[in-house]
């Protein structure tokens, strides 16, 4: 029989330590960014957190049975030959798992459970996403860290052949046109996924020999948002691959100028030198995909078609701005708790199976989250706070191993 | 190095760690056993946003008991909560050779050996984590490390 093979409860401590440092990591960076006023984050994120951490078990146990082990393993294959889906992105693919955990935290953290409670969902969330990253990346690595954060998905025959669509960015004006794109296609992916980072990702840097190469996705009009009205006449996703100058990076990097040039697990670059990605940027094409894989097909977009695609892009972001603005702040929260929800959607379509899910429950919300979210309301931004920052992720309490115990500190149970 | 026997895959505590040594060495005092540690670990795992990790698992023996407990080490501020000050002025390169200190804190989970533990015996140490294996290695390492330092581009 098919089926989510488990690991040992003691195993979590491994991939919960892991976990902490790179969320801790990404974090101290994300941290270095802005926050956008209309949309409740550590409200909605409360909510989210807690439904997927109680009731994404049953789809990654449903998942193990409709697909076995070596199912799961596969389900990023189509993200190795093609761009634009979300069975690429990172974002999409360690989230749908990792803000499960985070739920977990939420709930330590706002004093709701305690440390050993629920171990059966974390064992089955971390079995569910091992195994998804053994089939991920190239190096088949559980995290973007373990490779010295270069993100290797796509094959490299598609890298090499993406290599060759490219063009110059030698004219200021098209240079100039490309980046107005870029950040509006970027604000239009966040945007279209309540601030958050599923709406966009870069895969890379990818070795092309003379050049380094990113590919970038923004998922700019997710379908199975009830907002996809609001935005509508823009396509599923557009996609930039961006060359840069290995040559330039080797001497920065050599000298000390360069201090780092990072993809994150969540698909970020973060560069230091901070405007660096420009002062390295040789050339750039466009796609765009109507619909996620298994649908829809990528289209190029010549550099000098840009123009109309941005016009489209800004009309959007005005359309969604005034839908955040108007729309009430409870609405909100339960929209925002949607969009992470969805981040469990890639490991379904990946299998043509997300029909089935929705009809077995996926977008069904577990009421203990909502109970659980009206219990720790208030304290929502302070439990944010505290569990991304500590990093929780606290071990389970296992039999011969010396524990802080589950009545004491940050651990009291006080609902 | 020549007091701790590297477990063969068979004798591991955990099928899921990296490795396991086995060992017998008394520790007076927590300073003297956080240097041996910092000393004796081949690898941290270095995360840009300005640490370097490790988290082991030791079995000891202390006060008549044997347990096991987390050790957690840090190169560098974890949290990371760097002022944009600190975080201008850090040199994520040169942190690596600092010594890894202990973090200590009374409710921190991950480190669940106690200072008042010593002095103890150390009997295990299990190291949970590969190293890392940078995919470009001269855009991650230290020009130092990667060899980037002495290529001529």
């Amino acid at each position: 029989m098919k089926c989510l093979e488990l690991m040992p409860l003691e195993e979590t401590v491994k991939w919960a330590k892991h976990n902490s440092w790179y969320v801790a990591d990404l974090l101290a960076r994300r941290g270095t960014e802005g926050v956008n006023p209309l949309i409740p984050r550590a409200e909605y994120e409360m909510l989210s957190f807690q439904t997927t951490f109680l009731q994404h078990p049953w789809l990654y146990m449903w998942l193990g049975e409709k697909v076995g082990m070596e199912g799961i393993r596969a389900t990023c294959s189509s993200g190795h030959r093609e761009f634009g889906i979300k069975t690429i992105t990172p974002c999409n693919i360690q989230w749908g798992c990792g803000i499960a955990l985070f739920g977990r935290l939420f709930l330590i953290d706002g004093g709701l459970i305690g440390p050993n409670d629920y171990t059966d969902n974390l064992r089955i969330i971390y079995s569910f996403w091992r195994t998804v990253f053994e089939g991920y990346m190239r190096q088949k690595k559980p995290a973007v860290m373990d490779l010295g954060y270069a993100l290797q998905v796509l094959d490299q025959d598609v890298v090499e052949d993406l290599g060759t669509k490219v063009e110059s960015l030698r004219d200021p004006e098209l240079r100039a046109t490309v980046g107005r794109f870029n950040s509006l296609a970027q604000l239009m992916g966040f945007l279209d996924h309540y601030d958050n980072r599923l709406g966009l990702g870069d895969t890379g840097p990818y070795d092309l020999g003379d050049r380094l190469m990113l590919v970038r996705d923004c998922f700019v009009n997710e379908k199975s948002f009830p907002w996809t009205y609001v935005v509508g006449d823009l396509p599923f996703s557009y996609s930039l691959v961006l060359t840069y100058d290995k040559k330039k990076m080797m001497r920065d990097r050599q000298s000390g100028k360069l201090k780092m040039f990072s993809i994150y697990n969540t698909g970020t670059l973060f560069c230091d030198p901070a405007d660096y990605e420009d002062e390295a940027l040789i050339e750039a094409a466009v796609y765009m995909r109507d619909a996620d894989f298994p649908n829809g097909t990528s289209t190029r977009i010549p550099l000098n078609e840009l123009e109309t695609h941005i016009e489209k892009i800004e009309g959007a972001v005005e359309r969604m701005y005034s839908y955040l603005a108007m729309k009430p702040h409870f609405d909100k929260i339960l929209e925002g708790n949607w969009t992470y929800v969805a981040a469990s959607l890639p490991f379904v379509r990946a299998h043509d199976l997300e029909a089935e899910a929705a009809s077995m429950g996926f977008w069904d919300m577990d009421l203990r989250s909502m109970e659980y979210l009206l219990k720790g309301y208030g304290k929502a931004g302070e439990v944010q706070r505290k569990a991304t920052a500590g990093l929780g992720a606290p071990p389970p309490q296992l039999p011969g191993f010396r524990c802080r115990g589950t009545k004491f500190g940050r651990y009291e149970i006080n609902n | 190095m020549a007091d701790i026997n590297v477990k063969k895959d068979a004798e591991k505590r955990f099928a899921w760690s990296h490795e396991e040594w086995a060992l017998s060495k008394n520790f007076q005092t927590a300073d003297e056993f956080e240097t041996w540690l910092s000393n004796e670990s081949k690898y941290f795992i270095r995360c840009n946003s300005g640490f370097y990790a490790q988290c082991v698992i030791v079995c000891i023996e202390s006060k008549g008991d044997e347990f096991l407990a987390y050790v957690d080490a840090y190169k560098g501020k974890f949290p990371p909560w760097y002022t944009a000050e600190e975080l201008a002025a850090l040199d994520i390169d040169e942190l690596r050779k600092e010594p890894a200190k202990i973090k200590w804190d009374e409710d921190w989970e991950w480190t669940t050996l106690r200072k008042t533990d010593f002095p103890l015996r150390l009997k295990e140490v299990v190291f949970l984590y590969p190293p890392q294996e940078p995919a470009i290695p001269w855009l991650f390492l230290s020009p130092e490390e990667s060899g980037l330092d002495k290529m001529k581009i």
